[in-house]
């Protein structure tokens, strides 16, 4: 366990044994100091060390005593784990490289679609393949008038009736 | 596009066993004193007291307003760490708080220390070497320290030195000093360990002497 320890020092540890670890430091108190030490030891070597320090974390932790204890709500903690999460970043990219290439997959099968259009008016009787019934036949209908007055009527989905959209889109009148 | 998928999901893969970094390991401590563990706050002092103590001897001349100034940047720390959300280094965020906490404190006394001007926290740490603050005690003891120190690692298997040194005096990670060492990643943690407790044991004595002191 001391051996993981001195590896959390240097940030070589997962995520699962550096909780195991700090629930230890919180309960055992030779298990903190032997994170002072290591501490200690790397600013030794480090020359970082000044005298004048000896005490200091005990004195610290007693002026704690007086502040009140941090509690920041988990909401927002995990808010911010979440923007900040490492698998986050990692997949993002892979993400955003798959939708970019369904949609160019979707454009270029959409370009090289050169089906013929389908035959709308085969009841023209090969007049004009493909040709809408012309607005005037229609208008002259009874219905004509009855279909306009109540085009605004004719927004819902219903499959039955979707043919007659078509049939009333009357072009503005000029 | 393929490749880079395979890529990215293998490093994905990899990441059930993802090591934590320094400043991963600094916010996971942060969030546990954001959870109410005010002894997870202690393993931060540890940490960085004496980084932070030398940075502020750069700029304030006294070692007891040092010792002060440094305590008080940590108490300051402490009450803002609720809204530290990890956004930068632990370690930057209390430089900064210490330099501010300096630079009050010297601005309070009407002084001019024009070392600060302009001046961040990763500057400050790489600053001119510390000035006067030393008494002749605190020098002997210093040195008496260091000396036992460079005792300690010169004594060290040569394996153990060398990566020890790796570690704390060049930086580097463990997969590092095991592509320079030719050696698995798990030797480097056991020597790295082996290390520190062999030079903690010739330090012990020493540090003993003052009982119950600690730097």
């Amino acid at each position: 366990m001391k051996e993981k320890l001195s590896a959390m020092l240097d940030g070589e540890v997962d995520d699962a044994t550096a909780r195991a670890l700090f629930i230890r430091l919180k309960h055992d108190k030779a298990f903190r100091d032997e994170w002072d030490a290591y501490c200690m030891l790397g600013d030794l070597i480090r020359g970082d060390a000044l005298p004048g320090l000896e005490g200091f974390s005990e004195r610290v932790m007693a002026r704690l005593e007086n502040e009140p204890t941090i509690l920041v709500p988990s909401g927002r903690k995990e808010r911010e784990k979440a923007v900040h999460h490492p698998w986050r970043h990692r997949l993002l990219p892979l993400v955003a490289s798959v939708m970019g290439g369904l949609a160019v997959w979707g454009v270029m099968a959409v370009l090289s679609n050169d089906a013929p259009a389908p035959v709308v008016a085969s009841a023209q009787g090969g007049k004009t393949p493909g040709a809408v019934p012309s607005a005037q036949s229609i208008r002259d209908g009874a219905r004509h008038d009855y279909l306009v007055a109540h085009q605004a009527l004719s927004g819902g989905p219903i499959p039955s009736v979707v043919h007659y959209v078509r049939t009333v889109s009357v072009p503005s009148e000029e | 596009m393929l490749a880079y998928t395979v890529s990215v999901l293998f490093s994905i893969g990899r990441d059930n066993r993802y090591q934590m970094s320094d400043r991963e390991i600094d916010q996971q401590l942060v969030e546990r004193v954001q959870s109410g563990d005010k002894q997870a706050f202690g393993l931060l002092v540890s940490k960085y007291q004496r980084k932070l103590h030398r940075l502020l001897a750069r700029l304030v001349r006294d070692p007891a307003e040092v010792e002060d100034l440094t305590q008080e940047a940590f108490i300051k720390a402490y009450r803002a760490l609720g809204a530290f959300r990890g956004e930068s280094a632990f370690y930057t965020w209390l430089y900064r708080i210490g330099i501010n906490t300096a630079k009050n404190h010297i601005a309070a006394q009407t002084r001019r220390v024009p070392v600060l001007g302009g001046m961040d926290a990763v500057e400050m740490e790489g600053a001119a070497h510390l000035s006067d603050l030393d008494t002749p005690e605190r020098q002997l003891m210093t040195r008496q320290i260091a000396l036992t120190v460079e005792e300690a690692m010169s004594g060290l298997p040569d394996e153990l030195r060398e990566a020890i040194a790796l570690r704390e005096l060049e930086g580097l990670s463990y997969e590092d000093i095991a592509n320079v060492m030719n050696c698995p990643v798990g030797t480097v943690r056991s020597r790295i360990f082996r290390a520190r407790e062999a030079i903690a044991a010739r330090l012990r004595p020493l540090l003993d002497t003052r009982a119950d002191e600690r730097w």
